[in-house]
Parts: structure tokens; sequence; C-alpha cells
């Protein structure tokens, strides 16, 4: 016998609310569209170019997994109203993953201008110093998200970001070509490997329940 | 006045003690609202289940149902009253002081 206390519940309640995945798809989404970018700026040399397939690609996926949200898990998993302190705490964390947009953003022109002769952020502030500034900028405000949020799945996003940043620094040092989208290809692979395989075991499990009185039957209103 | 030999009757709210109702509570308790979807998913009941549980707490006063409409569907919430919570609040501390002064493996003999 599990022994649940109102205290977990509300959290149970609350992660079996993120159940579906699409929050780490999410992730995912922003990584690739790091990914590309790095690929557009090494090809075009257009801070245009970079900036305009960065929100593109983040953008569409946005809207494309809150469509999948809307249509697809929510009426399985039903619509729940929090309580004011996790509303509280919910718009925090929108707060802060504002910032974490923000800061990659800012690491995409950072990086566009960085190889630009001339540029100001080219000669006084070293690559790593720019790649820690923004893995800090983006794994502190989801660490604090994952413990605030009681979302431990966050913090494993925060560190595949960190680790393609540095990786991405450190492999600029190699022959390879476009290392950023490498390294961050992988964490976008990654991020999507675990939402998806979230949001695959979520579709099994959780059937569509009606009030026509059988479980996955249309719902004839 | 009660007589000394008169065993004292333990008043339990049984709206509430009812375990499907009392999981229905509980999870209406922790949050602010919640559709039936969520309830049925939550507690596996069938709707027909779920449907007879809430109007027995809707007549008992602790519950609002609210009909209405997202995307053309129609979308029940259910939320506890004020009623309803102070209801819970009762039950819980009458569950607890049933339990509070009995050690661990003591029994009557």
């Amino acid at each position: 016998m599990n022994h649940l206390n109102l205290r977990s519940l509300e959290s149970e309640t609350w992660r079996a609310n993120q159940r579906d995945g699409l929050f780490d798809l999410f992730f995912a989404v922003l990584f690739l569209g790091i990914a590309l970018s790095q690929v557009a700026d090494g090809v075009w040399h257009s801070e245009g170019a970079t900036l305009g397939i960065l929100v593109g690609v983040q953008s569409g996926g946005a809207a494309g997994l809150w469509w999948a949200r809307r249509r697809i898990t929510q009426p399985r998993l039903g619509v729940v109203r929090f309580a004011a302190e996790r509303v509280r705490r919910i718009r925090t964390t929108r707060i802060a993953l504002a910032v974490c947009v923000a800061a990659t953003l800012a690491l995409v022109l950072l990086t566009a201008l960085g190889g630009r002769p001339g540029n100001p952020f080219a000669a006084p502030v070293s690559r790593v110093t720019v790649s820690a500034v923004a893995a800090g900028l983006v794994l502190i405000p989801l660490a604090l998200i994952a413990l605030f949020m009681e979302f431990p799945r966050i913090l494993a996003h925060g560190v595949l970001f960190a680790a393609a940043e540095f990786g991405g620094t450190w492999l600029e040092g190699t022959s390879l070509h476009f290392p950023r989208a490498i390294t961050f290809g992988v964490a976008a692979f990654c991020s999507a490997v675990i939402g998806a395989t979230l949001l695959i075991r979520f579709l099994r499990t959780a059937r569509i329940r009606t009030a026509s009185g059988e479980p996955g039957s249309p719902d004839h209103a | 006045m009660r007589r000394p030999t008169e065993p004292q009757k333990l008043e339990i709210d049984r709206v509430i003690h009812e375990p499907a109702r009392l999981i229905l509570m509980a999870h209406l308790y922790v949050v602010e609202s919640a559709d039936v979807v969520f309830l049925m998913q939550t507690t596996d009941l069938t709707w027909g289940n779920l449907s007879s549980h809430l109007s027995r707490l809707e007549d008992a006063g602790y519950v609002e149902i609210v009909k209405d409409f997202v995307d053309r569907k129609p979308h029940t919430m259910v939320k506890l009253t004020a009623a309803g919570r102070r209801a819970f609040d009762e039950y819980r501390r009458q569950m607890k002081s049933l339990f509070a002064d009995l050690p661990d493996g003591e029994r009557s003999t």
C-alpha cells in the first residue's frame, strides 16, 4: 500500500500533468534551433539568416507542441487548475524559461558576431568565458526550476545544454566543420529521445476518458 | 446528560468516509478545480461511478460542478466548496484524533 499525504498528492498531481513528455520535446526543439542556426551561420555568414532560422525553428516547434498538447495529450490528461502557490511557481518558471530562451538568443548572436573582423566582442572576451557565462545563464535557472517546481528532468536538459556549449567551444579547435551544430544536434537528439519515450509511453497507457460512459468512445456532446 | 455507562459515539462524516469519495475529496482539496477527465484518470472510476459520487457530494454541498464549453466540447469542472473544505478539514481532524493516542502494536486485552 502506498502512503500518500496531501502535500505529496499535490506534487504527484503536478508531475502527472507533465508526464506526456512534451516539455522535454520543447528542449529538443530549442537545441535543434541552435544547431541549425549554427549551420546557417557557417554557410551564409549572415546574422539575419542565423537569427531567422533560430527563431523560426523554435517558434514553429513550440507552436507544434502547443497544438499537440491541446489536441492529443490534454484530452487524455484532463484539465487541472492548481492552487495559488503552484500558480505562483508556474509564473516564476515561465520567467526563468524566458531568461533561458533570451540567453540562447544572445549566445547565438555572440557566436555569430564572434567570427566577424572588427567586432567589439572578438578580442577582449575569450570563447571559454562566453561559453561559461552562457552555460551558467541557462543551467542555473533550470536547476532552480528543477528544485522549485519538483521537476528534476529539467536539470537533465540544463546539463545537456552546458555540455553542448562547452563541447562546441572545445571542438572549435579541431578540424570539424560546424562543431556547435554537432554538439547541439546531439543534445537535441538526447532530449528528443527522452521526450519521445515519455510521449509514447503516455499515449499507450492513458486512454481518452469521456463522459459518454465507455473509455475511448467518441464524445457525444 | 450522558450517563456514565453510555458508550461514546464516534461520529464520522459518512459522505466523505466512503473510499472513492475520500480520494475524490483529497484530490480536489489540493487543487483549485479539476475536470471529470482528470478525476476519472486519477481515480480510475467509470463515468457512471464518478457521476454518482459527485452527485452525492454535490447534494451534501461539498462540491460545485460547473458545466462549460471549451472548443465547442462539453467541459465539466469540479471544485470543493467552502463547506466542503471545512468538512474535509474536520474529517482529517477526526481521523487524526482517532489514531493519535494509539501506539504502534498496542492491543486491548
